[in-house]
């Protein structure tokens, strides 16, 4: 891994997190972390797509006409969007059921986007693997903390399992949609205040509005 | 800009977007395809162990006794909406009716079992996109087991009652509309079930 790539990925992970700097894909953070299991068949699925769509994209870069390059990306993120539902519905059906449409939002998620405007377009293929791969790992951990939070505090259980035992009392507004907006808000605090200096904080946005 | 003009590069334009669409949809179509029948069969897998929960028999582990168990004892009715469940282990024949009803989300279908006296034998979910940790909580087994035996028309109670009251049903904390849509399906179920057998 060339110093390059490897400032690449590090810059996905933290100084350029998806989620906590530039605050892109918040819908799905929002809907699938109140459950630790769907949020990690999430986090993989949006790997799997960020990662193909960007070095698709990159491979591409020289072909592909200026002024449709977005209905482009947007083509080529469906597909593997929709081969991750396939695949999901023939080989792990009851984690296909659990999730229902969740899979297809992957679609909609703008760090998908994101990645292939800002990314992708410009740079060789393997810097927008690892590119991809950082802010998949970026988004992932991110949500996969918040989800323990909630799933722990608002359902008492972890992956299913009771956890908690009798004497806790779950704090349903966690496990509902405003408790998402509550959790990731404390988390983004917590972060921005201890580990991020004011000075390496980049100008978020990379196009797309946060989704 | 100029010779390669603007009509060159609107035909280059369009050809590049028809061929990506067509090598995009070509891979999602042979996909499809070649994944079909197992799709298929996890369909039919569901609805099969969806009657034996709600017969309340045993789970089976093993597809193939699950299909075949299906084949010797149930006998699809009603365009595969109900089924008459005769198993040899149980003397009694059991009939299992799948009905939907509007849940928060979407569609809600539940498979319920009944006896020939009109008590539920279990009840288990086909169909549902209710809220994870909120309303998708009608998928555990508890939820389903809490029913067995009781012949309604049911009433919520609160969560955590564990009624053994033939008309009480235990709903979900905060998810009232979710628990409300399950109550209806049961009496809606119920109460065509005493009109067909009186």
């Amino acid at each position: 891994m060339s110093s390059r790539e490897r400032k690449q990925f590090l810059a996905g992970i933290g100084r350029d997190n998806p989620v906590f700097v530039q605050i892109l894909g918040i819908c799905s953070t929002l809907a699938v972390t109140n459950v630790l299991r769907n949020t990690v068949v999430m986090c993989i699925g949006l790997c799997f797509t960020l990662t193909l769509s960007n070095v698709t994209v990159s491979a591409l870069r020289r072909w592909i006409p200026g002024r449709v390059r977005m209905m482009v990306e947007v083509l080529i993120i469906a597909t593997y969007v929709i081969v991750v539902d396939i695949l999901l519905k023939a080989y792990l059906p009851d984690i296909s059921r659990e999730l229902g449409p969740y899979v297809g939002l992957i679609i909609t998620n703008c760090i998908v986007m994101g990645r292939a405007e800002a990314f992708a377009l410009t740079n060789p293929p393997r810097l927008a693997l690892v590119d991809g791969l950082a802010a998949g790992l970026g988004y992932s951990y991110v949500l996969l903390i918040i989800a323990v939070v909630r799933e722990l505090m608002g359902s008492g259980t972890l992956w299913g399992i009771p956890v908690m035992g009798s004497w806790w009392t779950n704090w349903t507004i966690l496990a509902m949609a405003p408790g998402a907006f509550f959790a990731l808000a404390v988390f983004v605090w917590i972060v921005k205040a201890c580990f991020l200096k004011p000075a390496d904080a980049p100008v978020p946005g990379t196009g797309g509005k946060p989704s | 800009m100029s010779p390669p003009g603007r009509f060159a590069q609107g035909i280059r334009t369009i050809g590049f977007m028809i061929g990506i669409t067509i090598v995009c949809v070509g891979a999602v179509s042979v996909l499809h395809v070649t994944t079909l029948q197992r799709v298929h069969d996890n369909a039919d897998l569901f609805v099969r162990r969806a009657v034996r929960t709600a017969a309340g028999l045993p789970p089976m582990e093993s597809a193939a006794a699950l299909a075949e168990w299906f084949t010797s004892s149930v006998t699809p009715m009603d365009n595969a909406t109900a089924f008459q469940v005769r198993d040899p282990d149980t003397t009694e024949p059991k009939r299992v009716i799948l009905h939907s009803g509007p849940g928060l989300w979407g569609r809600i279908t539940a498979a319920i079992g009944l006896d020939a006296e009109g008590r539920i034998t279990g009840m288990t979910f086909t169909e549902q996109n209710e809220t994870p940790g909120l309303g998708a909580r009608i998928a555990e087994p508890w939820f389903g087991e809490q029913v067995r035996g009781k012949s309604g028309p049911f009433r919520l109670v609160p969560e955590g009652t564990r009624s053994t009251a033939p008309d009480e049903l235990d709903g979900i904390t905060g998810a009232t509309i979710t628990s409300t849509a399950v109550r209806d399906i049961l009496n809606a179920v119920l109460s065509t079930d005493a009109k067909e057998q009186p």
